[in-house]
């Protein structure tokens, strides 16, 4: 328990550190993980493992993932990348994927947030509805 | 099948077709019961979880980088890497008169087979109890049909009041014989036409029992007729540990339908030592600090919040009611352990039960010395004031000279006058299990010691002398016996009808 908190705070410190005017600075970022891996403080890989959840973490909340059953053509793409980033100020990255499963719509999630406008989501409500 | 046809359409048309926002998270680890979720960001506290095949899970520790919930239901199917998604809702279980006669789970889903609940309104399990302007003191009793309770520690209406002993000392009996005496004395107001006389609803909670005890309870209620008025809640021993939490505030949630609609309920949470030690291995598996004996630092909290929903409500608020019966097992007869002295300090009284007085042939095993009940005589029926207000204090100075006596000095004749006729009262309170007296036979039984009816009898005749008192009384004077129930207190006229009964009937008696 003593050795998890310690993990924790010096994770999160060393997570806050990699951050220049509220922006995650990937170059500080490695080089705050190249001091650590050469300065071997105590418990150095539990620390490193938890700032890289905390990272990704970080990294899931400014990323958007859009899912349509086809490719979309580019115009709608750069329609939905200005509507997210109207919504959501903080996304940094947009990736589109095909997921044929999905039948027909769009799955936007950012974050924790999910639009789930897919025929496969109104399906899957349906079926619990009628059940 | 045109019919059936237009119900699916109807239901179709009722989805919404558009995109709504949810907000998930990912399950990162599943361990006995508890899932550590990534994401949830939007999550609230006790909020309900929805996870992959219609499982459903309570968020309770919200930290910084995940969220811990407890999983309703079983949590075999559950896996990492599934998504969960919030649900906005409070959980809630059924109530409402619907559940009465039936055995549910934690969740209200029946497990007696016999169909489904279509409860009309479903409580949160969760609820903040009623405040102090709506409340109302206690003035109503509720009669157990336990002489030495409904003497010497009288239990009112939206009391509670605990019951506390080791293990196979009668606790559960005790609750039992309430039980079963409110099913009677509701049945018998029902046909008589009483409208004065409010029904008194009751819902066992067992937590953590075994199972074959809790089918031997629900054969003696049913046996008893009293299964009818009666919500069992199960969440036995191998039901997991969220269950065993969460049964008694489901229970108690049930228990407020009554209440918020103005009537009356008594609920009997068996135990709550075993509630205590479920709410732990909870908190351990969330890795919340532990404090003394491991408990999480908020178990005075966990009772304390189920309880104070135990209260009675003023005219403006519905004159409802709800009693709560808790029942704490001890260890060795340590009352001033972790658990036992949280609950007392809590309730509003004890009902102390002792190995020694058990095993002394003296059952119910109750300690008149350490039990107490804080509303007192403010919930007795007037005849019962009149008659046991004394008995107290006898059976204190009886129990000083009994100690005193077995030096073996020589007494004199009104000491030896003065424990026998405690030895007569002691055995006087003894009761069979599963046998509640009715109010009026406990207030005849009472004037008969009180005015010295007894006194003539043997020690080890009393039970006999009482036994065919109450038989001669039922069959020959059933109308005075309904003229003590109706006025609930002996006035001259009574009296001298009492005097009469109990003249023709000792003087008929042979030993």
């Amino acid at each position: 328990m003593k050795i998890k908190k310690e993990v924790k705070r010096f994770g999160k410190q060393l997570f806050r550190a990699c951050f220049v005017d509220d922006q995650f600075d990937q170059k500080k970022a490695l080089s705050l993980i190249q001091s650590v891996i050469e300065t071997k403080p105590r418990h150095f890989v539990p620390i490193l493992t938890f700032f890289g959840k905390l990272v990704r973490l970080e990294t899931e909340k400014r990323t958007a993932t859009i899912e349509t059953a086809a490719a979309l053509d580019k115009g709608i793409e750069d329609r939905v990348r200005g509507e997210i980033k109207k919504r959501y100020p903080q996304v940094l990255r947009t990736q589109f994927q095909v997921k044929p499963d999905a039948l027909g719509g769009m799955r936007i999630q950012v974050g924790s947030d999910v639009w789930d406008g897919t025929v496969r989501g109104k399906l899957d409500e349906l079926k619990n509805t009628l059940s | 099948m045109s019919d059936l046809l237009q119900e699916i359409e109807s239901s179709i048309s009722k989805i919404k077709t558009s995109a709504q926002k949810q907000n998930v998270g990912v399950v990162r680890e599943i361990s006995d019961g508890v899932a550590k979720i990534e994401g949830l960001t939007d999550v609230m506290l006790s909020e309900m979880i929805e996870f992959p095949g219609g499982h459903y899970g309570l968020a309770l520790n919200l930290e910084e980088t995940e969220v811990g919930a407890i999983i309703l239901g079983d949590f075999s199917q559950i896996k990492e890497g599934d998504q969960v998604k919030t649900t906005g809702r409070l959980l809630e279980v059924p109530v409402g008169r619907e559940l009465l006669g039936r055995v549910v789970n934690t969740l209200g889903v029946p497990l007696d087979g016999k169909g489904p609940i279509k409860s009309s309104a479903t409580y949160p399990v969760e609820k903040v109890a009623a405040g102090i302007i709506k409340r109302k003191s206690v003035s109503q009793p509720v009669q157990t049909g336990i002489l030495a309770i409904d003497a010497m520690i009288p239990i009112g209406r939206g009391q509670r009041e605990l019951i506390i002993g080791d293990r196979s000392t009668g606790k559960t009996t005790i609750a039992i014989d309430t039980i079963i005496n409110q099913a009677r004395a509701n049945k018998y107001a029902a046909e008589s036409g009483d409208k004065d006389y409010r029904p008194l609803y009751s819902i066992y909670v067992s937590v953590g029992q075994k199972q074959s005890n809790l089918a031997q309870v629900i054969d003696i209620l049913d046996k008893a007729g009293a299964l009818e008025h009666t919500i069992i809640v199960a969440a036995c021993a191998s039901d997991s540990a969220t269950n065993q939490y969460l049964a008694p505030f489901a229970g108690a949630a049930m228990g407020e339908w009554f209440m918020d609609n103005g009537m009356d309920a008594l609920i009997v949470f068996d135990d709550l030592s075993k509630h205590a030690a479920a709410y732990r291995q909870v908190s351990l598996i969330l890795k919340r600090p532990s404090g003394r004996e491991a408990y999480p630092g908020d178990v005075f909290y966990l009772h304390s919040r189920l309880l104070e929903r135990a209260a009675r409500l003023n005219e403006k608020n519905g004159n409802g009611s709800m009693t709560a019966l808790p029942i704490i097992e001890t260890q060795a007869g340590d009352v001033s352990a972790y658990i036992p002295t949280n609950v007392i300090s809590i309730t509003d009284g004890q009902i102390y039960l002792e190995t020694d007085l058990f095993y002394q042939g003296i059952r119910p095993a109750i300690s008149v010395g350490l039990s107490v009940s804080r509303v007192g005589s403010a919930a007795q029926i007037k005849a019962m004031k009149q008659l046991a207000g004394k008995i107290k204090l006898e059976l204190a100075r009886y129990r000083e000279l009994a100690a005193f006596a077995q030096f073996g000095s020589d007494l004199d004749a009104e000491t030896k006058k003065f424990l026998e006729r405690g030895g007569r009262i002691v055995e006087l309170f003894k009761q069979r299990q599963y046998n509640p007296l009715p109010v009026e036979i406990q207030v005849a039984v009472l004037w008969a010691m009180q005015n010295n009816y007894f006194d003539p009898v043997p020690v080890i005749k009393v039970k006999e002398f009482q036994t065919k008192l109450t038989e001669y009384l039922q069959t020959r004077q059933s109308d005075l016996l309904a003229k003590i129930l109706k006025e609930k207190q002996v006035n001259e006229d009574i009296a001298k009808r009492l005097k009469q009964a109990c003249d023709d009937f000792a003087s008929s008696y042979k030993t």
